[in-house]
């Protein structure tokens, strides 16, 4: 009994559309031998014993692919006078091989208050191997340090006020080309 | 700014102290790099020319780039090591205080008190060399948890040790120093004015005097040997003072190669 009723299912069974035609019934073999089995939105006629699959129709929609995931977003293009997290990193047995305008930038405190006057937020200037407690990299800093790293240091690193990526260059050689770059975002 | 002024004429009426023993290291040798410090003389490029000190130092005062000029801006209270001879301490923990500032992070004020385990909580002065190293090992806790002035670690909030490890000085530039007769004088002074215009505080020891102090920043003066007058950053509640002549040249001194970075 149950027998008949797939195979009848079976005769009814819309087959897969062809690719690019209408749907179509393909003919059952009416010996007797075979068996439909639906599972997971298959259908499969199968003979014998062990039972091999002759034909294989999927009637049901396959379950959608997952979307793919969004493509990450450029960062957002520079925006002329934006305020930025600005770090320095810079090589400390080095120091002395800069020239006098790059050591003035690591080292003047009125840099440091000009850049705060406009509104930027200083950071840190470090060394490239600073340490924390811990001996490993500070965890403030490493978003900063891993953009510097493989890269000739001096740099300077920006990131926006409100958050964002950090931008990494070359510590450019005199206070108003840094300045210059602030404003600019990116280098001329 | 009006400051104490000591020259090699008044320098007798300053109280002797104890606080620093005569350094034992010989200058580069593996004894001293096994104790994380680097002879300044190894990397002869870093020495600034005598000829360029006058334009090198009116330049950093303009730029404010000295030491000094960050715990002015940051107005640093002065230490005060009371009655103990831990100037040792005290003035580590300024050079310490002073490479925060200049990484750029905000004040954090030091307890050199905390240190005092390395001569066993005795009020007694100490090899600045073994104060480096202690230092590296064990660092400083910040000032909440033990005042100035004190010897005794009863005194202190529970949790310095750990806190202490977030401020502790790792590398060191030597110098040079100044042998009994002399002979150095002036390499340790070309060694100490290249150092400062890294720009970096120096901890330095003056013999004459028994006392380790932060040396600060340089003033251009051509009425001073060598044309030099220096700031030093005392422990005596004063902060800054002045010297010059033989009395202001270091005998030892120490820049900072790097220090922990502590979170803000």
């Amino acid at each position: 009994m149950i027998r008949t009723i797939v195979l009848f299912a079976a005769l009814l069974l819309p087959a897969p559309a062809a690719a690019g035609g209408e749907p179509t019934v393909t003919p059952f073999p009416p010996d007797g031998q075979a068996q439909l089995i639906v599972a997971d939105g298959w259908a499969y006629i199968v003979r014998g014993t062990p039972p091999v699959p002759v034909r294989a129709w999927q009637f049901a929609d396959a379950p959608d692919p997952p979307d793919p995931p969004d493509p990450p977003l450029p960062p957002d293009p520079p925006v002329p006078g934006e305020k930025w997290q600005v770090a320095i990193v810079f090589e400390r047995t080095q120091l002395d091989n800069l020239p006098w305008s790059q050591r003035t930038i690591i080292g003047s405190l009125v840099f440091r208050e000009r850049l705060r006057e406009a509104g930027h937020r200083l950071v840190a200037i470090v060394d490239q191997d600073v340490e924390g407690a811990d001996g490993k990299p500070p965890k403030d800093l490493a978003a900063y340090l891993n953009a510097c790293k493989g890269d000739p240091v001096p740099r300077i690193c920006l990131a926006p006020l409100k958050g964002g990526p950090v931008r990494d260059f070359p510590l450019p050689m005199t206070e108003d080309e840094v300045f210059a770059l602030l404003e600019k975002g990116d280098l001329p | 700014m009006s400051c104490k002024l000591i020259t090699d004429r008044n320098y007798r009426d300053v109280p002797r102290e104890c606080g620093v023993l005569p350094r034992y290291l010989q200058y580069g040798s593996p004894e001293a790099e096994l104790q994380k410090l680097y002879p300044v003389g190894d990397v002869p490029d870093k020495l600034v020319p005598q000829d360029e000190w006058k334009e090198r130092i009116l330049e950093a005062h303009a730029k404010r780039m000295f030491p000094i000029h960050y715990f002015e801006a940051n107005n640093v209270p002065a230490k005060n090591q009371g009655g103990t001879n831990y100037c040792w301490s005290y003035s580590l923990a300024s050079t310490v205080e002073a490479v925060n500032l200049m990484q750029g992070q905000p004040y954090r004020r030091l307890a050199p008190a905390t240190l005092g385990h390395l001569v066993n909580w005795k009020n007694q002065g100490y090899w600045l060399s073994e104060a480096l190293t202690g230092a590296r090992k064990f660092g400083f806790a910040s000032s909440e948890f033990a005042p100035d002035g004190v010897t005794n670690d009863r005194l202190f909030k529970p949790g310095w040790e750990g806190d202490a490890l977030e401020n502790r000085p790792l590398e060191w530039f030597d110098t040079i120093g100044v042998d009994n007769r002399r002979q150095d004088e002036f390499e340790q002074v070309r060694q100490c004015v290249s150092l400062l215009l890294t720009p970096s505080p120096l901890e330095a020891a003056l013999y004459w005097w028994g006392h380790a102090l932060m040396v600060a920043g340089l003033i251009w003066d051509e009425t001073a040997l060598y044309n030099l007058r220096w700031i030093y950053w005392n422990s005596h509640n004063d902060g800054r003072i002045e010297l010059t002549g033989q009395r202001g040249i270091p005998d030892e001194a120490y820049a900072p190669r790097s220090v922990t970075f502590s979170p803000n």
